[in-house]
């Protein structure tokens, strides 16, 4: 382990979290040329999610922790995952801690977060709510 | 506990008691294996017998049930330190009868009578076919005390060795839960008395295991080749059987037990693969998958006693075991949760979780094995691994059901709505389990030298071959591959407090948070019965595996008389039963049952018959005793 090793870790992380939005943009400009649109650029997600950060957050009454922590285990084990796995530079300093069934069973952990979700009754909502059958029927 | 260790780390212990028992004596002798047992049986008995004060006084125990537990937990304690087989098969009887006792507990209800008949046949029978193989094997092996068969086991014909393999599996099988003997689990542990349930899912069942290494792997073994093949395919049907019908189960206890079968399938996987790598020469890579194995054991131990604590605290509070009218407990209750919650995370297998690396050690052993040339073994490894990862996935999907729909979202009963939550004692007891849970899933380094010293005793790992080596890195020998589990929870806890952080991004601009309503998508009010429910949940499950679960599904659609195209009501009942129970276990019970009308007709009640009878028999004795 190295001062090397050590910066290009902190580079893959960064490298993932600045660019992940910018790969949902590339996608929805690709498809909206496809399509005949103009399009929102590529950086249209992350003008979206400044946008997003400067809103009112609300908390819906009935709900428990892990309504409020599910978000942020899903956004912590992806950093995680984004410094194990080589992208940029194959020695890690994270590399021997986890392998691939490690890095598996952390994708894992997310599912477990959106269907525990899921039987909460603000998901549920969006599934039985009387608005939203046309929603279910396209699904 | 303390013997356990002592064994483990000390000398092996003899103990001769001889007025015990005529003829034979009883003997106990403790080696590291035995002791391994003996210290997961007190581990697990201090943490129930802790909860049992505040249960036994919040149900309100009969005297006896109190005076029962300690002796159910002396003889198990006694099973793996008996050191003859006149001594093994006392105990296990004795622990058999216990927590047969224990299970009829509350016999003034017809389902537990009913439950408590099942597992009497079950474990008698069970009893009579390890009776059988040890008879034939102490007399083979021309003594009673397992060092004196160890030393003649080179000795035995083929044949006497195959059946008492066969019938040793069976019996043990039957106990460990393994398919198709396992139609007691999903019976007796929802209906003994929660702490019972604790000790018979998390120590009784380990008793099942135990006599597999000790007769068929330590004894008898190096077995051939289907010895082993026979032991991974058990335990992969045990697997996925198993966790296919805890995912669809919609009772909090019998998800318990089936979870259990699973378990225990994927123990005797472990064991399977285990005795097949040192059958085709390859030790190091068996020591990996016999340390799976063991350190499975010993973590199931720890979260099924938590999870059927969580489970006992929410009946006792509830009075309820269907997920179908629970819910909303994590207000109520929010001990009971995070305890139910850590043994969840640990059931499922996921990192962070207890069941996380004893599984990671499993997957490596199967895939890491080197089969050169021999087409059985590069089969059997990835279709285990298949099974595995299927047992993984369906696990989770159980385990998030229990969790999310017990205890998350909103009450479905008014019971569940007025829980209390449970007194101090039944939550140290449950805290204790928890912190075991967290000990397996953070740092197994601690156990690290315990199972070293197992693995030595070991015959199917070899003398010279060294098992993983514990550390915060743990390192396979032989194998490219680490995990260091208690740094990927401290990396895991960074990230998301990371997370957090970018969240808070711009806080300052932001106007203050606020509690508001549900959004309901413009409906009114959201109520209980717009959730998920346990069954609804697992119905896209049941569909897929239409095949395998045949549910008893029911549609009934009333029309008004006016029109038929007017819909009055649409009944819906759907009904799973165990499949393998219906087409295995009902036609023998129907035979038995004919059998028993007609030898009904030899007991007339006449005085004079059963005279002649007896008479009659003792003639044939003394003629074929002459």
């Amino acid at each position: 382990m190295s001062v090397m090793a050590a910066a290009a870790a902190a580079l893959q992380v960064l490298a993932v979290l600045a660019g992940a939005p910018l790969v949902v943009g590339g996608m929805r400009q690709v498809r909206a040329r496809l399509e005949g649109r103009a399009g929102g650029g590529i950086g249209q997600p992350w003008r979206d999610l400044r946008k997003q950060l400067r809103k009112q957050q609300i908390t819906p009454r009935g709900t428990t922790l892990v309504f409020a922590l599910a978000p942020a285990v899903v956004a912590g084990s992806t950093l995680l995952i984004a410094a194990i796995v080589p992208l940029i530079a194959l020695g890690s300093p994270l590399d021997s801690v986890a392998d691939l069934f490690g890095v598996v069973g952390l994708l894992l952990p997310r599912t477990k977060a959106e269907s525990a979700l899921q039987s909460t009754p603000q998901r549920t909502a969006v599934w039985v709510g009387p608005g939203s059958m046309g929603v279910r029927g396209r699904f | 506990m303390a013997f356990g260790l002592s064994a483990i780390f000390g000398s092996p212990r003899h103990l001769q008691v001889d007025w015990l028992l005529p003829l034979v004596g009883v003997r106990l002798d403790l080696d590291p294996l035995g002791g391994l047992f003996v210290a997961a049986t007190g581990a697990v008995s201090v943490a129930v017998g802790i909860y049992s004060v505040g249960y036994a006084r919040r149900e309100q125990w009969a005297r006896f049930p109190l005076l029962m537990l300690p002796v159910f937990v002396a003889a198990m304690l006694l099973v793996p330190a008996a050191g003859s087989a006149t001594t093994f098969l006392l105990a296990w009887e004795l622990m058999a009868a216990a927590s047969l006792a224990l299970v009829l507990s509350e016999h003034r209800r017809e389902a537990v009578r009913s439950a408590g008949a099942f597992y009497a046949v079950m474990t008698q029978l069970g009893f009579a076919a390890i009776l059988l193989a040890l008879v034939l094997l102490s007399s083979a092996g021309g003594g009673d005390a397992f060092s004196v068969i160890a030393a003649h086991t080179d000795d035995l014909s083929s044949g006497t060795r195959t059946t008492v393999f066969l019938l040793t599996l069976m019996g043990f099988g039957s106990k460990a839960g393994l398919l198709p003997l396992h139609a007691w689990l999903p019976r007796a542990h929802p209906e003994a008395p929660s702490p019972v349930s604790a000790l018979m899912s998390a120590a009784m069942v380990n008793m099942g295991i135990y006599g597999i290494i000790r007769i068929d792997l330590q004894l008898l073994g190096p077995g051939p080749q289907w010895w082993g093949l026979t032991l991974m395919i058990l335990g992969a049907m045990s697997a996925v059987f198993g966790v296919l019908q805890a995912s669809v189960a919609a009772d909090l206890k019998q998800l318990l037990a089936y979870s259990t079968t699973e378990n225990m399938g994927l123990v005797t996987l472990g064991l399977g693969a285990a005795a097949l790598l040192s059958a085709t020469g390859a030790p190091t890579v068996a020591a990996i998958a016999t340390t799976a194995a063991l350190l499975h054991l010993l973590s199931h131990a720890a979260f099924k006693t938590l999870g059927f604590l969580a489970a006992g605290s929410v009946l006792a509070a509830t009075g309820l075991r269907d997920l179908d009218r629970l819910g909303g407990l994590a207000r109520r209750m929010p001990g009971t949760t995070v305890m139910f919650g850590i043994a969840a995370l640990g059931a499922s297998g996921l990192p962070l979780g207890a069941g996380f690396v004893s599984e990671w050690l499993l997957l490596q052993s199967l895939i890491h094995s080197p089969h050169g040339d021999n087409t059985l073994l590069a089969l059997m490894m990835p279709l285990s691994v298949g099974a595995i990862a299927l047992t993984t996935g369906l696990g989770i999907a159980a385990m998030v059901k229990a969790f999310g729909v017990g205890f998350l979202a909103r009450p479905r009963s008014a019971a569940a709505e007025a829980a209390r939550e449970s007194p101090a004692s039944m939550l140290t007891g449950m805290a204790l389990a928890a912190a075991a849970c967290v000990v397996f899933a953070v740092a197994p380094a601690l156990l690290g030298p315990t199972l070293g010293q197992v693995l030595a005793v070991l015959p199917t790992v070899g003398g010279d071959a060294t098992g993983p080596q514990f550390g915060t890195f743990l390192r396979l020998p032989g194998v490219a591959g680490s995990i260091a589990p208690g740094l990927l929870a401290g990396a895991l806890v960074i990230a998301v407090l990371t997370a957090l952080g970018i969240a808070r991004w711009g806080v300052r601009h932001r106007p203050a948070t606020v509690a508001a309503p549900l959004w309901a998508c413009g409906a009114d009010a959201l109520g209980p019965r717009m959730q998920y429910t346990a069954t609804s949940f697992a119905e896209p499950l049941q569909r897929v595996f239409d095949d395998v679960l045949r549910p008893d599904t029911d549609v009934e659609v009333t029309h008004f008389a006016e029109s038929q195209y007017l819909v009055e009501k649409v009944t819906y009942r759907t009904r799973l039963t165990d499949p393998i129970e219906a087409r295995l276990y009902r036609p023998v019970v129907r035979a038995l049952t004919t059998w028993a009308q007609w030898v009904r007709g030899a007991h007339n009640g006449s005085v004079h018959l059963y005279l002649a009878y007896g008479s009659l028999g003792l003639l044939i004795v003394l003629l074929v005793a002459r």
